[in-house]
Order: C-alpha cells, then structure tokens, then sequence
C-alpha cells in the first residue's frame, strides 16, 4: 500500500510538475485560450484501436461553402460516438456523409477517405442501397411509413431479401421490435398503421426498421428532439443496449444525452472537429478552450 | 477560422441564473469562511487565556455556522439539480463543496478548542498554568492565516497562490512538532501539569487540524482550475 502511494506520488507529481497551470499564472478566464487557424488540429485522439469506419481528412462542400474542413475521426466498434456542436457546426453534416446521404444534394461534394470495415464507401464502384443498410440512419423526427407496423419492419427485408418466406419475415419483424423494446407494446396490433403509434413508439418503431437489415452501424440525427422526457429515456436506454450488437454514431443537442449516451464525444464548431475524447473527460475536463465553453454554456 | 470568432468567447453564463446561483453558493462558503476565522481566533484566546466567556461565544455562535452549512448544502443541490454544471463549473462546485465540509470541520474545531476552555473554569488554573496554552494561540495565528489565503484562492480561483498554501502547510506541522516537544518539558518538570499538558495537546492538534483542512481547500482548487487532482500529490513537487 505504502509503496503504491509513493508510486502514485512520483507519477502525479511528474504530471503536476509537467503543466503549465501549476507553474505559471493562469486564472479562470485566461484559461486555455487559443485561436483557431487554419492549421487547425484536432485536440484528442481521433483514432481508436478497433475502429468499425475510418474517416480521414474529410472536407465538404455545399457550392462555396466549406462545410466540414479536414475532419478525421474513427468510430469504434461497440460504442457509442455523440457529436455535439452549435447549429452550422457541420455535425449533421459529418453524420450524413458516413452513409453517402450527402449525395442527394447536388451541390454537395465530399473529398477525403471514408471506409467502412476496409471498404471506401465513396469508391465509384460501390453501390449505395446496401451501403445504407449497413449504415442506417434514424432522423430527428419519427418517420414511419404510411403502413402497418408489421410492414414499415417487413419493408427493408424484403427489398434486401432477407427472408425467403413469411415465417423468417415474422423472425426478423419480432427480432426486430423485440431489439427496440416495442414487441411487448405492438405485438396484438402488428396490422395497424404504424403512423397512430405515440411519438416515442413511432421512434423505436423507425430504429427496429433499421435494425431489421442487420446494419453494422447506426447513425443517429437528433433522435430524440422530438420526443418528452420518458419517451427520450426509453429511447437513450434502447441506445445503449443496442450498442452491445451495433456500432453509433449520434448527433445531439442536448449535451446532457451526449454525456448520458456516449462513450465519446466529439465537439465539432464552423466546419472543424475541436475535441474528441473519453466522454467523461469531455464532461470535466475538455482541453480546448472552445469545448469549454460550448459545453458549459458561455458562447458570448 | 477566424481569431475574432474565437474571441466571441465570453466567461459569463448565457444563463444568468447560473451565474447568479454559483455565485450565491460562492458567497456562502466565503462567509462561511470568514466566520470560521474569526470562530478560530476567539476559540484560541479563550484557551490560552483561560477566558470562559469567550468560549461560550464561541460555542453560541456556532449556530450561525451551522446554519450556513445547512444554506450551502440547498444551494449546491440547486446547482445539480437546475443547471447540471459540467468541465470547470463542475470542477469548481465539486471545489466549494468539498469546502464547505472542510470549513464545518474547521468550525468544529473551534467548538472543541472552545471547550477545553469552558471546562477550565471548573478547576480555576493559575496564570503559570495558562502560560502552557500559549502554544494554541501562537499556531493559531499561521493556521487562521493559512485559511485566510486558501479561501482568497477560491475567491479569485488563484491556482499560484493555491500551490503556496499547500506548500507552507508543512510549517504548521513544523510548529506543531515543536510545541509538542516544549509541552513535553512541563511534563518531565512536574507530572501535575499533566492535566494542562493534554488539554494544550488536544488545542494545538486542532490547530494543526485547521491547517490541514485550509490546506485542503487550497488543492481542491487546484483541481477545480487545472483539472489535476493533487490531493494525494506529494506537497514539493507542487512548487
């Protein structure tokens, strides 16, 4: 015991004795100051040792605009990445190009390296209607589509071929609310439209659609902006079950859910990626001075 | 990105309720502090004057003590509850609270020290008994002064002058080593100044005490500006 203390000691110390808010004068609001230029770094470590994707430098545009400038990141397996960021920071932005949903905007054009597994999401050759099972996406609001529950599930298998007959649909659309934790809820009225469901119900309902095309990652935009405070928590426990089986990526507003949900975070602001690091380190202590004071409410 | 846009930055709240609440529990702990000093300082001179009255006014007013206890416990919890503060704001309510535990501590010790005192008067010592507790006053001065400073820390979170308390911590341990070797004198010249020797034993250790929570204090600070915890860290390597 005694020993571990005085190694314990003889490791802090060297760290105290390392940073330059112990040894020079730093107040609360001279603290971390930096301007960002445009050989901007990424404070933090944007890879990790068993990434599901790997981006790297990627830049976007809209026409003119630079949208997202130099981003690397990578997603890691079993875990649950939150972006946060004001609005315009280009988090949304980042999220749609992890599924090439950018490229329904004509104006829009990605540089940069994305890979899924090995595999270059942007290669020419790739078809895209797999890559967005295998990168599904949630939105902000609830979107089911004007069918039975059982059909807004059966829908994707279907146009996939993932069931050879009614039985193995019935598995996969069971499995599949079962997963979102709507079975229970849905099971005696598989047949109406999944559209009367409440809000919250309607959300678990568009996640067990993703879900039922067996995706490796699930993206994320802002899924529970439209939802009330129990129908968020149900939701936010779905999140983390779901990320024993499926690798997230999750863009939210609330920084609260970012810290409850996540595993990292990643703070994105005018087009660069400012921090990305353990979430709990987010939390208490960011390292760069715009996370600061985005997470703690000080944009003056 | 622009340096202009990064200098947008401004250090108050959006929320001015959250600066108003923070700086309400701040407000709490400082007068929390002040009254604990001058708690200390008149519990000092009670002992080592032997002066009863001033060791009942210490007693009484020890309530008011309590009182604020009682007052920063709700505000914190507001804090948690309303604003949920996070990175330095959390650091830094995490800091006043563990403050606050300490200063309650400290405002005990004043109560003890208060009544050794009050416990005095029933045996009636002799001004040559007294002069055994001069020790209490004299650790009593570096130590309130030693609070002082760590509570100036937190008020301007001055994490220099936070390394300096913690530093000069050691000289009241010096001091308290010392007074317990010239304690121990009395006690090999005559063994009926036992009684006196441990009632001064039991005053100069709360002033050992003392320093030890202002002490505390000062490196809660540390962490709350630098993120570091030092609590632990072995005092020279913090100069």
């Amino acid at each position: 015991m005694a020993v571990d203390q005085e190694e314990n000691e003889m490791t802090t110390a060297e760290t105290v004795a390392a940073d330059p808010a112990l040894s020079g004068a730093r107040t609360r609001s001279e603290r971390g100051s930096r301007a960002l230029g445009s050989d901007f770094e990424t404070v933090g470590e944007v890879r990790v040792g068993d990434p599901r994707m790997t981006c790297t430098d990627v830049n976007v545009y809209y026409g003119d605009k630079h949208a997202i400038k130099h981003v690397s990141l990578d997603i890691a397996q079993n875990q649950v990445v939150a972006m946060i960021g004001p609005s315009g920071c280009g988090k949304s932005t980042f999220l749609r190009c992890l599924n090439r949903m950018n490229d329904t905007i004509d104006i829009c054009r990605v540089t940069g390296e994305i890979k899924l597994d090995d595999q270059d999401i942007y290669d020419k050759r790739l078809d895209v209607v797999p890559l967005r099972a295998q990168v599904g996406m949630v939105f902000q609001k609830p979107n089911p589509f004007p069918k039975s529950i059982y059909d807004n599930i059966a829908y994707g298998p279907r146009i996939h071929g993932l069931a050879s007959n009614r039985t193995e649909l019935d598995e996969i659309v069971e499995n599949s609310l079962t997963k979102a934790g709507l079975w229970e809820e849905v099971k005696d009225r598989l047949d109406q439209p999944g559209t009367g469901l409440s809000g919250g119900q309607q959300q678990r309902l568009c996640i067990a659609r993703t879900i039922a095309v067996e995706p490796e990652v699930i993206l994320m935009d802002e899924p529970c902006s439209a939802l009330d405070p129990i129908a968020t928590a149900k939701v936010e426990e779905l999140i983390d079950e779901l990320r024993a089986n499926y690798t997230i990526a999750i863009v939210t507003h609330s920084m609260q859910q970012a810290a409850r949900v996540s595993q990292r975070t990643a703070y994105f602001h005018l087009g660069n990626l400012v921090e990305v690091g353990e979430t709990t380190q987010i939390f208490t202590n960011p390292r760069h001075k715009l996370t600061e004071d985005y997470i703690t409410g000080r944009f003056g | 990105m622009a340096q202009e846009e990064a200098g947008q930055f401004a250090d108050r709240h959006i929320l001015s309720r959250f600066d108003g609440d923070l700086g309400y529990f701040r407000g709490l702990v400082l007068e929390m502090g002040k009254r604990v000093q001058v708690q200390v300082v008149l519990a000092s001179e009670a002992l080592s004057t032997c002066d009863v009255a001033k060791a009942r006014k210490v007693i009484h007013n020890h309530r008011a003590i309590r009182d604020l206890d009682i007052d920063a416990l709700t505000a914190n919890a507001r804090l948690y509850a309303i604003h949920q503060p996070v990175a330095r704001d959390l650091r830094f309510v995490l800091t006043l609270s563990r403050a606050v535990y300490d200063l309650e501590r400290i405002g005990d010790e004043a109560v003890r020290v208060a009544d050794i005192a009050e416990g005095l008067y029933e045996y009636q010592p002799t001004s040559r008994d007294c002069i055994l507790f001069e020790d209490v006053r004299r650790l009593a001065g570096p130590s309130v002064q030693l609070l002082q400073r760590s509570l100036e820390s937190v008020a301007e979170e001055d994490v220099n002058l936070a390394v300096q308390v913690a530093l000069d911590g050691k000289d009241i341990e010096e001091m308290f080593k010392g007074s317990i070797r010239r304690l121990a004198t009395y006690l090999m010249e005559d063994p009926r100044n036992i009684r006196w020797v441990i009632d001064a034993t039991l005053g100069i250790k709360a002033m050992e005490r003392i320093g030890d929570h202002a002490c505390s204090i000062a490196r809660n600070l540390i962490y709350s500006v630098t993120g570091k915890d030092v609590r632990h860290v072995n005092v020279a390597s913090l100069g």
